[in-house]
This record gives C-alpha cells, sequence and structure tokens, in this order.
C-alpha cells in the first residue's frame, strides 16, 4: 500500500476504474505517460518524477479483473521492450527503430511452463545402436 | 591530545556548573577552546574520511556530537537520575520510533512493484542461453566445442556431424540448465558468438526436465531474444 496522499492524487488522476485496477495489480497507483504498446496490447509507461528504479513499468494486457485471475506474467514483456523496460537502453522501440525483430525471428511467447505447451526435452541426435533383427539362414 | 579534552572541546560548550579539567582560572582557556577543533579537526582528518565508509559511530563522533553525549557520559557530566526518570516514564523513546513511522507512511514507497516494475539489468546480464543465427538465418554454431571444453560444471553437451551440404554442425547442443553456474565463460569462448547468455532470466518451470535444453530450445531462445541479444553484444563490443 501507498502513501495516502499519493493515493488520493491517483484516484484523482486516474479514475475509479483505473484506480482500482491498479491497487487490484500493483497496489499503487502509478501516473504517467503512456511510451507506447506492443504486439500484445501491454502498455508502457514513464514517469521521470517518480522515485529512482520505479520510473518505467507496464501494464499488461492480460493483468488480473474481476473475471480474470493470475493471467498476467513476468515474462510476457516482448524482447523489444524488454531492454527499455529494464532501463538498459534509454529509448522505447517505438523510437529506436532499430528494435525489430528479425524476418526470420519466431513469434515471442511467455514462459510456457505449467501449460501443454511446455518444452519437453528430447533427442536431437539419431540413434547410435540399431537394434539387431537376427535373420534365420534355411537350412539345407 | 587525550579523548576527553577531545570531547569537551569539539562537541559543546560546558554548562555553567561544569568543572572543566582546564580551570575556569587558566587565562589561556579561551584561546585553547578556540583553536584545539580546528586541530582536533586536522588530526582526525583520517576519522571524517573513514565515516564515509563506516558506520561505526564513533569515526562520526564529530560529525554527530550529540549522538556522542547522549551513548556516552563523562563520570559525573550524564542526565541527571530525573532526567532518566521522566524520560523513560513517558516513554519519549516509544513515542519518537513511532513519530518515524509516522514520517514514512506519508512518503513515496521505496518498493520496486515486480512485475510491473523490474530493476536495472547491464548489457552484459548473464541469463537464459540462446543460441544465435546470422542474419541470412543460417545457425552461427561451427561445433568447435570450446564451450564444452571450458564449462566448469561440464553442463553443455555436443555431438557434431557434416551435414548434407558438408558443413560442420551440431546435431546435439544440450545444455544442464540446471548444472550451469551461469559463469558466462561459454559466451567468452565462442569464436563465432554463437552461445549467448542472454537478458532473460524469467524462465523457471514447474518440472527439472524443462530446464535440460537442447539445441532446438537454444535456437527457439535465439530466434526470440536476437534484437536484445544482438544490441547487447553491440553495447559490449568496443570491451571485447
Amino acid at each position: 500500500m501507498s502513501s495516502l496522499p499519493r493515493t488520493i492524487k491517483g484516484f484523482l488522476k486516474l479514475g475509479p476504474s483505473r484506480f482500482m485496477r491498479q491497487l487490484n495489480n500493483m497496489g499503487d497507483t502509478k501516473v504517467g505517460t503512456l511510451i507506447g504498446t506492443d504486439k500484445f496490447g501491454n502498455k508502457y509507461f514513464e514517469n521521470l518524477n517518480e522515485s529512482y528504479g520505479r520510473t518505467r513499468w507496464v501494464q499488461f494486457a492480460k493483468e488480473d479483473s474481476f473475471f480474470s485471475r493470475a493471467e498476467a506474467n513476468a515474462s510476457q514483456v516482448p524482447a523489444e521492450w524488454h531492454g527499455w523496460l529494464h532501463r538498459m537502453l534509454d529509448a522505447p522501440p517505438t523510437i529506436d527503430k532499430s528494435m525489430a525483430a528479425p524476418k526470420w525471428g519466431v513469434e515471442f511467447t511467455e514462459n510456457l511452463t505449467g501449460s501443454p505447451k511446455a518444452f519437453k526435452t528430447y533427442n536431437t541426435t539419431r540413434a547410435k545402436f540399431q537394434a539387431w533383427t537376427p535373420k534365420v539362414a534355411n537350412r539345407a | 591530545m587525550n579523548r576527553l579534552q577531545h570531547q569537551h572541546n569539539t562537541c559543546r560548550p560546558p554548562r555553567k556548573d561544569e568543572h572543566l579539567p582546564t580551570g575556569s582560572d587558566d587565562p589561556y582557556m579561551f584561546q585553547t577552546r578556540v583553536a584545539l577543533p580546528a586541530m582536533a579537526r586536522s588530526i582526525h582528518i583520517s576519522s571524517t574520511v573513514q565515516a564515509k565508509n563506516t558506520n561505526d559511530y564513533r569515526s562520526n563522533r564529530e560529525k554527530f556530537p550529540e549522538d556522542d553525549l547522549s551513548t556516552r557520559y563523562t563520570p559525573g557530566q550524564g542526565p541527571s537520575a530525573l532526567d532518566n526518570a521522566s524520560q523513560a516514564l513517558l516513554l519519549t523513546e516509544l513515542v519518537r520510533g513511532m513519530w518515524v513511522v509516522l514520517e514514512s507512511f506519508f512518503r513515496p514507497p521505496y518498493t520496486l512493484m515486480y512485475p510491473f516494475e523490474k530493476g536495472a539489468l547491464s548489457p552484459r546480464f548473464r541469463g537464459e542461453h540462446a543460441l544465435r543465427r546470422y542474419p541470412s538465418g543460417e545457425e552461427r554454431c561451427i561445433a568447435c566445442k570450446l564451450c564444452e571444453a571450458i564449462c566448469p560444471a561440464q553442463a553443455i553437451t555436443i555431438e557434431a556431424e557434416p551435414r548434407e551440404d558438408g558443413s560442420r554442425r551440431t546435431t546435439r547442443y544440450d545444455i544442464d540448465m540446471t548444472k550451469c553456474i551461469y559463469c558466462g565463460f561459454c559466451q567468452e569462448a565462442c569464436p563465432v558468438d554463437a552461445i549467448v547468455e542472454g537478458p532473460n532470466y524469467e524462465y523457471a518451470t514447474e518440472t527439472h526436465e524443462e530446464l535440460l535444453y537442447n539445441k532446438e530450445k537454444l535456437l527457439a531462445n535465439g530466434d526470440k531474444w536476437e534484437v536484445e541479444l544482438a544490441r547487447n553484444l553491440e553495447a559490449d563490443h568496443l570491451y571485447r
């Protein structure tokens, strides 16, 4: 829970719906400028007046609501936005056009553990030993 | 200069009823009391330098004389029994402690609200492994096995064969992520920047089996993260 004046300010700036959503998800009210939206619908915000380390944040497309719970996941931030959110890069990919996935790149996926699509390891080599199928020679 | 004298001269002016060791009839008393703090400061330069790096209250004595006075009394100069009793009975320590709590109630929180806000990362961060490709889409790894040789945890297993077109490639590139110690030697050993440790650390799994990465998984990681992997290598290229 955040401080009282901050929470009141957040309510006035965000409006009741967004305010409740943020308290449900983040447990804090944060007001900032929308920097961009990625292809999954996650929204990225920035407010440089926040305390150090809390200036950039993400509002997940699958955030908790009355109808859905626990679908947001930390690994849903795609590679293009990951560097900006982790403060490795100054410019977001909306400005820095070099942060675009290569043509042969695959669709970004979240961490799929626990789901049917979870990675299950397998052997990538061909079998080292072939089973011997005995052939019985005809008796004379 | 002994410590008692030092305390007297740097910390605070003496009370009226207090008996100073120098004696009030000393004609040079005024001079000494002005000159000694400066001397003490010059002598204790090292202690003020030290004060930046330590929590030892003794080295902060010049900076916070009141702390020193409140914790160490020269015999006969501390607060009276009545002072002590009133402090204890009125619970001033409790009230002061609760005041700190009240203050922080009105301050913005310092907590980082993960996963909505995330900690800063270096471009050199060594997280989940990935096998990269050339911009043409050709895989970089040439199966030289340097990473396998240098891996101190022996987490990497490689088998190689010539491909149909005759180029030497790996048929098996397994990393046991539960053996790996994330030292980054593999990416340092790699002559073609094929194996890298990416910026991702959010790959915790429910089972052990999911962490036994094979070549396909590593290549898929590279395809997923290539934008950022390339950018991080670029950021580091001056130091390589």
